[in-house]
């Protein structure tokens, strides 16, 4: 999939696993204020999430669901929640590489430790205003897809 | 014969010539012979030399023979006396022979060899009567050491006789105060032995393992370890049992018993070798122990469920909490953004998220209130109509149902329970809730509410025909904040509280669903209102 490096070379894209639709439209707000041509792609929960990564039944089509350069990542979700997918994602060969930032609500020491211990990347807990919460994930976004070399 | 030539034989007669011919013929058979002329000489003689025979003559003048004689049988009765006397005083040695002569000799002597045959036959007898003499003195003596060997052994057989009876006394003492230990022990004991073909005879129990067993064990003595227990050791006798007493182990375990009233009783065994080839086995009932055991066993189950459940509780609630809360701050910033920029759609579009976002945190407080409820107010437990509460939940809904055409209809077995009416009122809520929301969208609706099941156990349930519930999430559904439908406008508490309403009342409650597109029948028990009583009356002793 690292070879897939086409017109869309210059586009950012960002998967955003959120089960909390009001959230959801918060961070969507952010980043658009961010830069316009991020593209962010929503799902509800770790099922979606796991079918968009694997282009499977909904996402099936890997020009409609391309490879994200981050992954913002909820925690707590019905069915399968944030944990899941990210075991999933960094245990998995093709995948591992995505950077995972977990964003949650929960500012319990035990997450933190469980989602660094699997490996993720990075763990926000959502401030409670919009503008803390837009600095945030353009710091976030401009440290992963500008500072760092993306690698697809 | 060595002696015959030392024999001294004394000779008394006042004939010399007499005295003579004896001597020297005598003399001829190596006799020593002495002579005395008359009688006062021979017992002087008598007295200094002790001769071994004497030969008298009866007629002398001044002391005759018979004095002799009479002087020898009173001081040396032992000495053989022969009288010699006179053709015609025969009467005279008749005399002699009945006052102790031995023999006697007639003068004249006319052939020597009579003299001879009288001597030698008087000494041989005076010989044997001497060692008859000599060896019943020894026989006396040997049984007089006898005797009192004989009597020292019966002293100090006496005496062991008596120390054995002091020490069996002391003994059956001892004996006396074990076997009172033994059978005002509270714990049972029973005594094996084991035989000469290696089997474990049951010697006997004490009092306590009879009431503790309910075994009279007295018709069991002597009788095979197996024989006794034919239910515990009915395929073998464990091999444990022979290292008791053969390596002196000691096993200890617990052992369960089925009594015949179907209840059960629970031993606390201990067994160990007690002398050589007996092993001693101590039972304690532990049956009220074990049950206490595994009510507190039970309770701190229960505890560490509820800790487990406030746990995800207050972790949740800070979850659910704040998600609204923060949901409201953020759009209430993106408000005064939009408000600034004049933007009124944008402004409306806040408001709404920030309204809605305050009705689900009051839906969320309210249902916590409503749950907290349960743990804090005991039920109150009434006899009501079910089938009227159902009716009066239904007008709840009745709008949605109108709406949404479902089909609804209500069992007539349904009739009256004894509940915390307010409680099971809730628990139809929330079913008929979830059920009218779940069924959205679905072709010909219905939701049948009924009971089925038995008198013995009546099943409650509320079945609809929606979506229907995966199988690996048929427990999950009960736990608090557990939502499956992420869009669901729920708090993910209405399970939960049902869950804790019916546990309340002593039932059990599940999901019947085959999955997806199968429909969803949640059903629940009531403790009976036999038992409700009971536990009403238990609660008011109390």
């Amino acid at each position: 999939m690292s070879g897939v490096r086409d017109k869309r070379v210059d586009t950012k894209r960002i998967l955003l696993v959120e089960d909390d639709s009001d959230h959801a439209e918060l961070a969507k707000h952010c980043l658009h204020d961010y830069d316009e041509r991020l593209v962010v792609h929503h799902v509800i929960d770790g099922v979606e999430a796991l079918d968009y990564l694997r282009n499977r039944n909904n996402y099936a089509d890997p020009e409609k669901s391309p490879r994200p350069h981050l992954i913002l990542l909820d925690l707590r979700m019905h069915r399968v929640d944030g944990f899941e997918v990210l075991k999933e994602v960094k245990g998995t060969d093709d995948l591992m590489r995505i950077p995972v930032v977990i964003l949650t609500t929960s500012e319990s020491e035990i997450d933190a430790n469980k989602a660094y211990d699997l490996h993720a990347n990075s763990f926000l807990v959502k401030p409670g205003g919009y503008h803390e919460l837009k600095k945030m994930l353009i710091e976030v976004s401009n440290y992963w897809l500008a500072i760092n070399k993306r690698l697809w | 014969m060595t002696d015959k030539q030392h024999s001294v034989i004394l000779t008394i007669d006042d004939e010399k010539n007499i005295r003579q011919s004896f001597r020297l013929y005598l003399e001829d058979y190596n006799y020593q012979v002495l002579e005395a002329e008359h009688g006062a000489v021979g017992i002087e003689m008598i007295e200094r030399h002790s001769p071994d025979l004497v030969l008298v003559d009866l007629r002398m003048p001044d002391v005759d023979g018979l004095d002799v004689l009479k002087h020898i049988s009173e001081s040396t009765p032992r000495t053989p006396v022969i009288v010699v006397s006179g053709t015609g005083v025969i009467a005279d040695a008749v005399e002699a022979l009945r006052r102790g002569a031995w023999d006697y000799l007639l003068k004249p002597i006319e052939d020597m060899n009579i003299l001879l045959h009288t001597v030698e036959t008087t000494l041989e007898r005076a010989r044997f009567l001497d060692e008859k003499r000599k060896y019943r003195e020894h026989l006396e003596a040997e049984v007089q050491e006898r005797t009192a060997e004989l009597l020292a052994a019966n002293t100090r057989l006496m005496q062991e006789i008596e120390q054995r009876a002091r020490a069996e006394v002391s003994v059956r003492e001892s004996e006396e105060k074990l076997r009172n230990i033994l059978e005002s022990s509270p714990f049972g004991m029973h005594v094996y032995q084991l035989d000469d073909k290696d089997r474990l005879l049951f010697i006997g129990a004490n009092p306590a393992a009879d009431w503790i067993l309910h075994v009279d064990h007295s018709k069991y003595a002597g009788r095979a370890i197996e024989e006794v227990y034919p239910v515990l050791f009915k395929d073998d006798v464990p091999p444990q049992l022979y290292r008791i007493i053969a390596m002196g182990e000691t096993t200890r375990y617990e052992q369960q018993v089925n009594e015949i009233a179907g209840t059960s009783r629970i031993y606390d065994i201990h067994a160990y070798k007690a002398a050589e080839g007996i092993m001693v086995c101590n039972v304690i009932d532990i049956s009220e122990r074990a049950k206490a055991g595994s009510e507190r066993e039970k309770l701190i189950s229960i505890l560490e469920a509820k800790n487990a459940e406030l746990e995800r509780f207050t972790y949740t609630v800070s979850h659910d909490l704040k998600t609204p809360l923060i949901t409201i701050r953020g759009f209430l910033e993106l408000l005064d953004d939009s408000l600034i920029q004049n933007d009124m759609e944008e402004a409306r579009k806040c408001i709404n998220r920030i309204n809605h976002a305050a009705s689900s945190m009051e839906e969320l407080l309210r249902n916590l209130l409503s749950i907290s409820r349960i743990d804090h107010n005991k039920t109150s437990l009434t006899a009501f109509n079910v089938r009227t509460l159902i009716e009066d939940v239904l007008e709840l809904f009745e709008r949605q149902i109108e709406e949404r055409g479902i089909r609804v209809s209500i069992g007539d077995e349904l009739s009256t329970v004894t509940a915390d009416r307010n409680r099971i009122f809730e628990v139809y809520q929330n079913l008929l809730e979830n059920a009218i929301y779940f069924s959205d969208g679905v072709p010909g609706p219905e939701i049948e509410i009924g009971l089925r099941g038995d008198t013995k156990r009546q099943i409650f349930y509320v079945k609809d025909n929606g979506i229907g519930i995966e199988p690996a999430y048929h427990k999950k559904v009960f736990h608090l904040f557990e939502k499956l439908d992420k869009d669901s406008d729920g708090t993910g508490i209405g399970l939960a509280l049902v869950k804790r309403i019916i546990e309340a009342h002593a039932g059990t409650v599940w999901v019947e669903s085959e999955g997806d597109g199968k429909g969803t029948t949640i059903c629940f028990t009531l403790q009976s209102v036999k038992e409700a009583e009971a536990c009403q009356a238990s609660e008011i002793n109390a």
